[in-house]
């Protein structure tokens, strides 16, 4: 079985040319997210709160992502290729040529190795046995680079067919800055990655910038900067919101939900497990996860 | 006397004209030969075009006539009288034929005419090594492959070793012979022969250079194949540096890492025996030390590379630089993630970010901050900005030092900084020395709003830090 789809996200020179196309049809905007009981030292890396979600997903990329319902369940990102052996019980990952990270490095494989070692270290790819990775020369000076993941041989190949999705909750790193990071790796700015923003500012336990780092693949794609600013309580988020501070805020308490429902300026959104109450006009995109790259009026 | 005179010049006149008569009988038949098979002005090989048009025509013709061109019987009697170089020219002929065909059959043919050539101008130039290495080569290529031409037997190997022992110092000879050596699997002794050619050759081609060094997969072949001796230690460190040719396991390339360093370390202290014996001149061993600096393996090879810069620095009355190269190479390079912020005017309030960018900025430019992340366990000493050209003698910058815990709230460092200026090829270092103690984030910022633009450097190289580090992955105790 073998899955050779366009991935998610293009090359530069792709980027670049959508962007020109889609610059006359929408303007940068600039968008703030509420998060009511922000704690103060989180590490967005690995912690579970949304806003730590938020950030995860915004500022990394995975070799795959999960894609609508109505596709396969996952599409290809930072992999180009995607080969389940099930006789081996193996999957074979290529490499998509030409990924940068942020400060322009080029994505290699000690950087998907390192990650991949991270995540399974921290449980996110549950029944993996080995990750190796190799070069392979197809033709000379064309230089490609596999990932080779390994199952453990008592796990069925229904079990094992969920790696996809445990690719899609694996953030890639870049390994050497991650290294040097070491436990503070994940907090504030400490992180350098492929996402489609970048960590520029933070004020512990008040505010998160995040600014596009490279141009927007898709007309969906039109927000420049998300700030992501924490409240004591929901009802302060709901304050925020009505006075136009904030353009959307997430919360799961019942009253403040209700209030906001009985608003006309207002809408209640779900977003997996979480609510979301924004402006009328103003999108969000959770299907069938947060994508805040496509948060946008 | 004068008949005797006479007879004797008429001779040689007359076996001069045989001669050329061969030659040209020889000549015209080559010609006619490429004429039967339709090579329009083919016959100096030269003419790219009709070259390539003769070869498509060749190839339209019927087996038969190929073969009868190839082999016509007064054509191969001719070239038995034919010059060296006419065989060469039917060589390159042949070779070009060759690209164009895709039948093996054909294809066979044609390596073994092209053999058979290669002999018979070696049978004409007995002692002509490069001859005998590009008749092993086709030999070797045909494998056990019998042709039925003439001079088409023989054992490659052993032309190999004549070719080698006739022009030892001939260092196209030598690659080739390393290159057909490797083909047949010999891989000890092709890499001895590449070796040499490393050591001894005078210019060789980049992608000669590019391919020996792409050999080196591991310590074993680094040390088999990498003289430790200048400039080719520095050469093969650059291109291990930028190249995609590291092998992909952490501990292969620790391992390769450990050997190219007590290589360089080797090179530095041949380099240094030849300048304390008088072969090496200052400013030459000066330049084989400077080259490696950016490099370097480890830190082992770069405190040796510091201590002898020191020494040779106090040669020239360089006091302070040797001075301070001296205590540069008692400390050791800590591991940091440098970035910048641009115009950083709330500089005890704001915080780093876009870590590990590459890109050359100035310091000395309206507020400009340059920053980096200390990983735990590691005290600064030091603080070096290299400048990518010598500064000169322009003013002292007016550089501050703040440092972090929490990359939000920044406190100065107390002392006033009096930043020291080195010129080190090829640019300038300017030295600063931070509160010995150990916080994550640190910077050192400019305090003016000028834009002098003076001092540009790479934001990945041009900034380093020495110190003391208590913790084994940073290398310290």
């Amino acid at each position: 079985m073998s899955y050779n789809m366009r991935p998610a996200m293009g090359n530069l020179g792709i980027a670049v040319l959508l962007n020109l196309c889609f610059a006359g049809a929408s303007a940068a905007q600039s968008i703030t997210v509420g998060f009511p009981e922000w704690p103060a030292g989180m590490n967005w890396l690995d912690e579970s709160e949304i806003a730590a979600q938020f950030v995860r997903r915004a500022v990394t990329d995975t070799l795959v992502q999960a894609a609508d319902m109505s596709e396969k369940g996952f599409r290809l990102s930072l992999a180009d290729s995607l080969e389940y052996r099930p006789a081996l019980g193996s999957w074979l990952l290529r490499l998509r040529k030409g990924a940068l990270f942020w400060n322009l490095e080029p994505l290699r494989l000690e950087d998907v190795l390192f990650s991949l070692e991270r995540c399974r270290g921290q449980g996110t790819l549950k029944g993996v046995k080995t990750i190796r990775g190799h070069n392979k020369e197809p033709i000379p000076g064309l230089i490609e680079q596999w990932v080779r993941i390994e199952w453990d041989g008592s796990l069925s190949s229904e079990q094992s067919s969920a790696l996809p999705l445990m690719l899609a909750d694996c953030p890639i790193l870049e390994a050497s800055s991650a290294e040097i990071f070491g436990p503070d790796l994940g907090l504030g700015t400490n992180v350098v990655s492929l996402g489609s923003f970048r960590v520029s500012g933070f004020s512990a336990g008040r505010e998160f910038v995040l600014v596009r780092a490279g141009p927007p693949f898709s007309q969906k794609e039109a927000v420049e900067s998300i700030v992501l600013r924490g409240f004591k309580d929901s009802n302060q988020a709901l304050t925020a919101l009505r006075s136009g501070t904030v353009d959307a805020f997430f919360t799961n308490t019942f009253e403040v939900l209700e209030k906001a429902k009985k608003d006309e300026t207002l809408q209640v959104s779900r977003c997996s497990i979480y609510m979301i109450v924004h402006r009328k006009g103003f999108n969000i995109s959770c299907n069938p996860r947060l994508k805040p790259a496509e948060f946008r009026y | 006397m004068l008949r005797l005179l006479f007879i004797v010049s008429a001779l040689v006149v007359v076996s001069l004209i045989i001669c050329n008569t061969l030659e040209l009988r020889a000549y015209l038949a080559y010609r006619r030969a490429l004429a039967t098979a339709q090579f329009p002005s083919a016959v100096n090989g030269q003419e790219a075009r009709p070259l390539r048009a003769g070869v498509s025509a060749f190839l339209k013709l019927p087996r038969a006539q190929q073969a009868q061109a190839l082999s016509l019987a007064h054509f191969a009697g001719a070239m038995s009288w034919a010059r060296q170089e006419s065989h060469l020219h039917v060589v390159s002929l042949l070779s070009q034929m060759l690209e164009e065909t895709t039948d093996a059959a054909n294809r066979l043919r044609l390596y073994c005419e092209s053999l058979s050539q290669l002999g018979q101008a070696l049978k004409k130039d007995k002692l002509n090594a490069r001859l005998m290495i590009r008749w092993a080569n086709l030999r070797q290529l045909l494998s056990d492959f019998e042709c039925e031409e003439r001079f088409t037997q023989g054992n490659y190997h052993s032309v190999v070793a004549e070719a080698l022992l006739l022009s030892p110092s001939d260092m196209q000879v030598k690659y080739a012979a390393g290159l057909i050596l490797l083909w047949a699997g010999e891989k000890t002794a092709a890499y001895q022969l590449f070796k040499e050619v490393l050591s001894l050759a005078t210019y060789l081609a980049p992608p000669q250079e590019n391919f020996i060094f792409s050999k080196v997969s591991d310590a074993e072949s680094l040390r088999a194949l990498v003289p430790a001796r200048f400039p080719q230690i520095e050469r093969f460190s650059h291109y291990l540096k930028a190249g995609s040719a590291l092998p992909v396991g952490d501990a292969e390339r620790e391992e390769l890492n450990r050997e190219l360093s007590l290589l360089q370390i080797d090179a530095i202290q041949a380099s240094s025996v030849d300048f304390e014996s008088g072969r090496l001149p200052w400013e030459v061993h000066f330049k084989h030390l400077v080259s490696l600096l950016p490099v370097v393996a480890d830190e082992r090879a770069r405190r040796e590379l510091d201590t002898e810069l020191s020494r040779l620095s106090a040669k020239r009355g360089q006091d302070g630089l040797s001075r301070y190269l001296m205590e540069r190479s008692r400390l050791q390079e800590l591991k940091i993630i440098a970035c910048q912020s641009a115009g950083d005017t709330r500089a005890l309030k704001s915080s780093l970010a876009n870590w590990g960018l590459k890109q050359t900025i100035f310091i000395d430019e309206f507020f400009c901050s340059l920053g980096f992340y200390l990983g735990p366990g590691q005290t600064p000493r030091l603080i070096e900005l290299h400048s990518a050209k010598e500064r000169g003698t322009h003013a002292r910058l007016p550089l501050k030092i703040l440092y972090s815990d929490d990359n939000q709230k920044w406190s100065e460092a107390p002392q006033p900084l009096q930043p020291e200026q080195f010129d080190l090829p090829p640019g300038t270092i300017v030295v600063l020395r931070p509160p010995a103690e150990y916080h994550k984030y640190w910077k050192v910022h400019y305090a003016g709003a000028a834009r002098e633009r003076t001092f540009g450097l790479e934001l990945g190289s041009g900034l380093k830090v020495y110190g003391r580090s208590t913790e084994s992955r940073w290398g310290g105790k």
